[in-house]
C-alpha cells in the first residue's frame, strides 16, 4: 500500500514540470506564427506595392480625413481594429468646417 | 451652407419688393408694369439660383471623375489580390465587368445624365416665365427618366456581380481545395508542411484584400460625403424657400423654388446610388473571394 503511494506521488511529480514546460512551449509558437504571419503580409505588401496606393489613396480624402493617417488606418484594418469614431469625427469636422 | 442662406436671403428680398410693387401696380390698375416687375423679378431670382447651381454642378462632375479615378486605382489591386488567394476564376470573371461598369457609369453621368437634368431644369425654367409656354411635363419626364436609367444601371450591375462571383466563388473553392488534397497526398515527405504553408500565404494574402477593401470603402465615403451633404444642405434650403415664399410670392416663383429643390434632390440621387453601387461592389469583390476561401 505504501509502495503504490509512493509511485503516485512519484508519478506525479514528474507529470507537473512537463505541463509547466507544454505552456510556454505553445506561448513561444503563438509568438513565432505571429512574427511569421506579419512577416509575410509584410512581404506581400511590399510585392504587390501597397504603399504607393495607399500614398495615392491618400490625396483623394487629404480635405476630408484630416486627423487620419491612410498608412495607419490601413495597419489597424489588417488587425481588426478600425477606428470608426475618429472616422466619424473626421466627417463631422468637415461638415462642420464647410458649413462655416 | 452660407451660400445657399445667402441666396435664400437675396430670393425673399426680392419677392418681398415684387409683392410690394405688385400691391402698388394694381392700386394704378396697370397690368404692363404688373407684367414686367414680374419678369424682373423672375430674372433677378434666376441668376441668383445659377450663381451656385454653377459651382455644384462642377463639384458633382469633380467627385464622379475622382470616384472613376480611384476605382481604377482600387480595382487592380483587389483583382491582384484576389488571384493571390486562389480566387482566379472570379478574378477573371469580375474584372472585365467592374472595369467596364466603373467607366461606363463615369461617362453616362457626365455625358448623358447631367446634361439631362440640365436641361430638364431649363425647361422647367422657361415654362414658369409664362402662362402660354408650358413644358412642365417634359421637364419631369426627362428627371424620372435618369431615375429610372440609375435604378436598372445599379440592379444590372448588382445583379451580375453578386450572381457569377457565388458561381465562380464555388469553383475557386473547390479547385484549391482539390489541388491542396492533391499536393498534401502525392508529394512525399514534405506535401503536408508546403500545403500548410500555401495556406498561410493565402490566408495573409486574404487579410490584405479585407484590409485594401476597407480603405477603399473609406475612401469612396471620404470622396463623396462633401457633396451629398452640400446637395442635402441645398435641397433642403429651396424647399424651405418655397414654404416661406408661399404666402407672398406668386404661384410660379413657388414652383420655380421647388423645382430647383427637385433638381438637387435628383443630384443626391445621383451621387448616393454612385457611391452606393461601387461600396456594394467593393463589398461584394471581398465577399466572393473570401466564400472561395470557406471550402478550406
Amino acid at each position: 500500500m505504501k509502495k503504490i503511494f509512493l509511485l503516485l506521488i512519484i508519478a506525479i511529480a514528474l507529470i507537473i514540470p512537463n505541463n509547466v514546460q507544454a505552456t510556454e512551449e505553445r506561448e513561444k509558437e503563438n509568438t513565432t506564427n505571429n512574427i511569421n504571419t506579419e512577416n509575410i503580409i509584410e512581404s506581400q505588401k511590399e510585392m504587390l506595392d501597397i504603399n504607393s496606393f495607399i500614398e495615392e489613396a491618400d490625396k483623394y480624402t487629404k480635405d476630408v480625413y484630416q486627423d487620419l493617417d491612410m498608412g495607419e488606418l490601413f495597419s489597424s484594418a489588417i488587425t481588426g481594429n478600425i477606428d470608426n469614431g475618429g472616422i466619424l469625427k473626421s466627417i463631422l469636422n468637415l461638415v462642420r468646417r464647410r458649413s462655416a | 451652407m452660407l451660400d445657399g442662406i445667402g441666396v435664400l436671403a437675396g430670393v425673399l428680398v426680392i419677392v418681398v419688393i415684387h409683392s410690394i410693387l405688385k400691391n402698388i401696380s394694381e392700386g394704378l390698375e396697370n397690368k404692363g408694369i404688373a407684367q414686367i416687375t414680374y419678369y424682373v423679378q423672375y430674372i433677378l431670382i434666376v441668376t441668383l439660383i445659377m450663381t451656385n447651381f454653377v459651382q455644384i454642378i462642377e463639384i458633382i462632375r469633380e467627385s464622379i471623375q475622382n470616384l472613376v479615378n480611384f476605382m481604377n486605382l482600387l480595382v487592380p489591386i483587389l483583382i491582384t489580390l484576389m488571384i493571390t488567394t486562389g480566387s482566379i476564376v472570379s478574378a477573371n470573371l469580375i474584372q472585365p465587368i467592374l472595369l467596364f461598369i466603373i467607366t461606363f457609369i463615369g461617362n453616362l453621368i457626365t455625358g448623358i445624365i447631367i446634361p439631362l437634368v440640365l436641361i430638364s431644369t431649363s425647361l422647367g425654367i422657361v415654362s414658369k416665365i409664362s402662362d402660354k409656354v408650358q413644358i412642365d411635363k417634359l421637364s419631369k419626364f426627362f428627371k424620372s427618366s435618369v431615375v429610372w436609367v440609375l435604378g436598372v444601371v445599379l440592379t444590372i450591375f448588382v445583379g451580375l456581380l453578386s450572381v457569377e462571383g457565388s458561381l465562380s466563388s464555388n469553383v475557386d473553392g473547390i479547385t484549391a481545395k482539390t489541388a491542396k488534397a492533391a499536393v498534401s497526398s502525392f508529394i512525399p515527405v514534405v506535401g503536408k508542411i508546403l500545403g500548410d504553408a500555401v495556406d498561410t500565404v493565402i490566408g495573409c494574402s486574404s487579410i490584405l484584400k479585407n484590409a485594401t477593401g476597407i480603405i477603399g470603402i473609406i475612401i469612396i465615403i471620404g470622396i463623396v460625403i462633401l457633396p451629398i451633404v452640400k446637395l442635402a444642405i441645398l435641397m433642403g434650403i429651396y424647399y424651405l424657400g418655397a414654404a416661406l415664399c408661399q404666402p407672398i410670392a406668386d404661384g410660379k416663383i413657388v414652383s420655380l423654388l421647388e423645382q430647383m429643390g427637385d433638381t438637387f434632390k435628383t443630384f443626391l440621387a445621383i451621387m448616393c446610388s454612385v457611391s452606393v453601387m461601387l461600396i456594394i461592389g467593393t463589398t461584394l469583390i471581398i465577399k466572393i473571394s473570401n466564400s472561395g476561401l470557406m471550402y478550406r
